[in-house]
């Protein structure tokens, strides 16, 4: 066989080395460790050995050949069916009803010149589908000639095709996908639409958030009542002791109706990066439970009494901490000298 | 930081402490604070709070105080608290979770869906293997959480919820129908929440009722209870019981317990926070050899394994603590607990257990 079919030669071994028995996993091959599906390899012919592809009926007369000869070429990729190249027409076809003949090989050494110089523009079809595709692969010795020889091997490529496959079939998407919207129709801007319906309005970084009023107000009440609770202060970091990173964290708050009730910016500690004993020693949320909450509600409307409600702007920065915690500065809100 | 709701918690107990509350010993996010006949109950739920009084000048004084010493926006009137809407009217207390329900049928594609008027077709029978594909269990996961916060003012949907979420492991085709079919229900339903009504004295109410060897895959049974106060539940529960039981009134006693230890905590709830001529939980319950047993302290072959609860509950009945009853079937309220009704009975019960819509509050 021609040197040019070293990458088909190469992608059949992988194919097959894959679904053989190893020595790297026991008692399986790669194929079964990966899909975990155990392959099957009754397909398994000798790489480039005669395979007689079958025409169909409606494409040959009565006296006609039943079948063509080719050199097998591996498996397709798309389809279950095998790859092989016609020599005669020098195009690649795939096709399921192929018989092989396992102990023949083709005579390369009479057509091998012409095979060298034209299967640059090796054709594939597909008989089986009836499309025809156009695939030029790509060829180092080819590349000085390119750009002539592709068109020239267009204009060749009907007569080939007239040949085996069947060229009156045009396909159509079927009518209930009339009221789908595919990916390739999509306007670039409608895309933007698209993900933008999927997104929440809120900001996640910075730079972002930056950028707005509403949030830059936000982030300075937050600010504010940090520095108002006396929650840090600003010093450099001991020898051997950890920072935490800080983020902002940006909320939309709605109140019960699902209009927007205020912007909220959270300055958060990364409190992932912190270790049990050395950042902090106990943990508990003053949760009340569902139970409470309804029997004190029952209790007030039997007693003709009237719930009120508060909430604590930034809770969490009233506690006292016992252990020293020593943070990053946020983003924003650097000041000189750390 | 992981510590910080602790410290929060730490800080506003020591300042409810030196401002003269009492913090509840059994709940430590309720707080008290008697003087002479006046009276302020406040609950926490980390940084919101929620409270009441019989008077509305130590209201204000409190709300003054309060927002001296911390940084508060003042809410007033309770309306909207945990994804709960409250309306407060002068008839009593409504509270139904609409905006939460809306956003639950529309994050599951279920806006525009049917409605139905029971939550699970009567005589359902769920079991693991029953019939159909894997279905995406992630989906499942989330639909069974949603409604499981559907369920803090929804004692209707218990039972299908608790049902539903014990196969969230591996659930198939027949549990996602169910799933799908709560949804409808709640569809249907969106509006209706607990209602407290106004002006009624009477006593905390429980019942208590078990089904027989209802899981087909393993035969527990379950056992569920609901508290009324008010005119409405203030606490339900359905949960499969822990062992297997062999008889029926072996299970209406394991629920008979459940019951008991939950209605003991709420009389010390009661009691605390000024409640205090509630001293003696009536029990209702359906089965009357269950309540003889009690009465009868025969030990005999059948019910001789029974032995811890047995004597729990034995002990809190001398001590007077609570009362077994006996009421007739079509009057057991925790029947929707345990089992798949009726269209007739599950309205009935409903009404019973104080859900309506809110619409039909003023």
């Amino acid at each position: 066989m021609p040197k040019t079919f070293w990458a088909e030669a190469a992608q059949w071994t992988v194919h097959v080395l894959n679904r053989s028995p190893t020595s790297a996993v026991k008692g399986k091959t790669p194929e079964e460790c990966w899909s975990g599906i155990k392959p099957n390899v009754e397909h398994f012919r000798i790489f480039g050995c005669i395979g007689h592809v079958h025409i169909l009926d409606r494409k040959r007369l009565k006296l006609d050949d039943k079948s063509y000869k080719c050199v097998l070429l591996g498996v397709s990729n798309e389809s279950k069916a095998y790859r092989l190249f016609d020599p005669i027409a020098k195009v690649v076809v795939t096709s399921r009803d192929v018989v092989f003949e396992e102990n023949e090989s083709w005579n390369w050494g009479r057509s091998n010149d012409e095979v060298k110089f034209d299967s640059g523009d090796i054709n594939h079809e597909f008989s089986d589908i009836g499309e025809t595709e156009h695939v030029e692969e790509e060829q180092e010795d080819e590349a000085s000639t390119s750009s002539d020889s592709n068109e020239g091997s267009e204009s060749t490529l009907p007569e080939v095709n007239n040949l085996h496959s069947d060229r009156g079939r045009t396909r159509s998407a079927p009518i209930w996908m009339q009221d789908y919207v595919t990916r390739e129709k999509l306007s670039e801007e409608e895309d933007v639409q698209d993900l933008a319906f999927f997104m929440s309005q809120d900001p996640i970084y910075y730079e972002e958030a930056a950028k707005s009023d509403k949030w830059k107000n936000a982030m300075d009440l937050e600010i504010e009542a940090i520095e108002k609770n006396g929650t840090w202060e600003l010093v450099s970091l001991p020898h051997g002791a950890k920072k935490l990173g800080v983020k902002w964290v940006y909320k939309t708050k709605l109140n019960e109706s699902g209009e927007i009730d205020k912007y909220k910016a959270c300055l958060v500690v990364k409190g992932y990066a912190q270790k049990y004993g050395v950042d902090y020693n106990e943990v508990f949320a003053p949760v009340a439970r569902w139970d409470t909450i309804r029997v004190v509600l029952a209790l007030a409307a039997q007693k003709g009494w009237t719930v009120f409600q508060l909430d604590v702007k930034s809770a969490f920065l009233h506690g006292k901490l016992n252990e020293a915690v020593f943070i990053k500065q946020p983003i924003g809100y650097v000041q000189e000298g750390k | 930081m992981k510590q910080a709701p602790r410290a929060w918690y730490s800080r506003i107990e020591g300042y409810f402490i030196k401002e003269g509350f009492e913090r509840c010993n059994y709940e430590p996010t309720l707080f008290v604070k008697i003087e002479g006949a006046k009276i302020l109950i406040i609950s926490l739920y980390v940084d919101d709070l929620i409270f009441t009084g019989n008077d509305i000048g130590i209201c204000e004084k409190f709300k003054s105080a309060m927002k001296l010493e911390f940084d508060m926006s003042d809410l007033g009137k309770m309306k909207y608290f945990l994804g709960v809407e409250i309306q407060q009217s002068s008839e009593g207390i409504h509270m139904c979770q609409r905006k939460y329900a809306q956003e639950v049928l529309d994050r599951f594609g279920m806006k525009n869906c049917n409605s139905v008027k029971n939550p699970i077709v009567p005589g359902t029978k769920l079991t693991k293997e029953c019939g159909g594909a894997d279905v995406d269990a992630t989906l499942f996961k989330q639909m069974v959480g949603s409604l499981m916060y559907l369920t803090a003012t929804r004692p209707d949907m218990m039972y299908v919820v608790c049902l539903i979420s014990r196969y969230m492991a591996k659930p198939k085709e027949a549990h996602m129908l169910a799933a799908k079919r709560v949804l409808r229900y709640l569809k249907g339903t969106i509006e209706m929440g607990v209602f407290y009504k106004r002006g009624i004295k009477n006593e905390l109410l429980a019942y208590t009722d078990s089904d027989y060897a209802g899981d087909i895959d393993d035969r527990r049974s379950t056992s569920g209870y609901a508290f009324l106060f008010s005119n409405g539940a203030v606490c339900w529960s359905s949960r499969k019981q822990p062992v297997v039981s062999l008889s029926t009134t072996e299970s209406e006693f394991i629920a008979a317990a459940a019951c008991a230890c939950q209605g003991i905590w709420m009389k010390r709830i009661l009691n605390q926070i000024g409640h205090s001529h509630c001293k003696c939980i009536t029990i209702f319950c359906d089965k009357s050899s269950t309540i003889k047993l009690f009465k009868n302290p025969v030990m005999h072959g059948r019910s001789k394994h029974i032995d811890v609860r047995f004597h729990f509950l034995r002990d809190l009945i001398k001590d007077g603590e609570l009362e077994l009853k006996h009421c007739k079937t079509d009057e057991q309220i925790a029947d929707i607990m345990t089992k798949p009704l009726k269209l007739e009975v599950v309205e009935r019960l409903r009404g019973l257990l104080g859900v309506r819509p809110a619409t039909n509050v003023n």
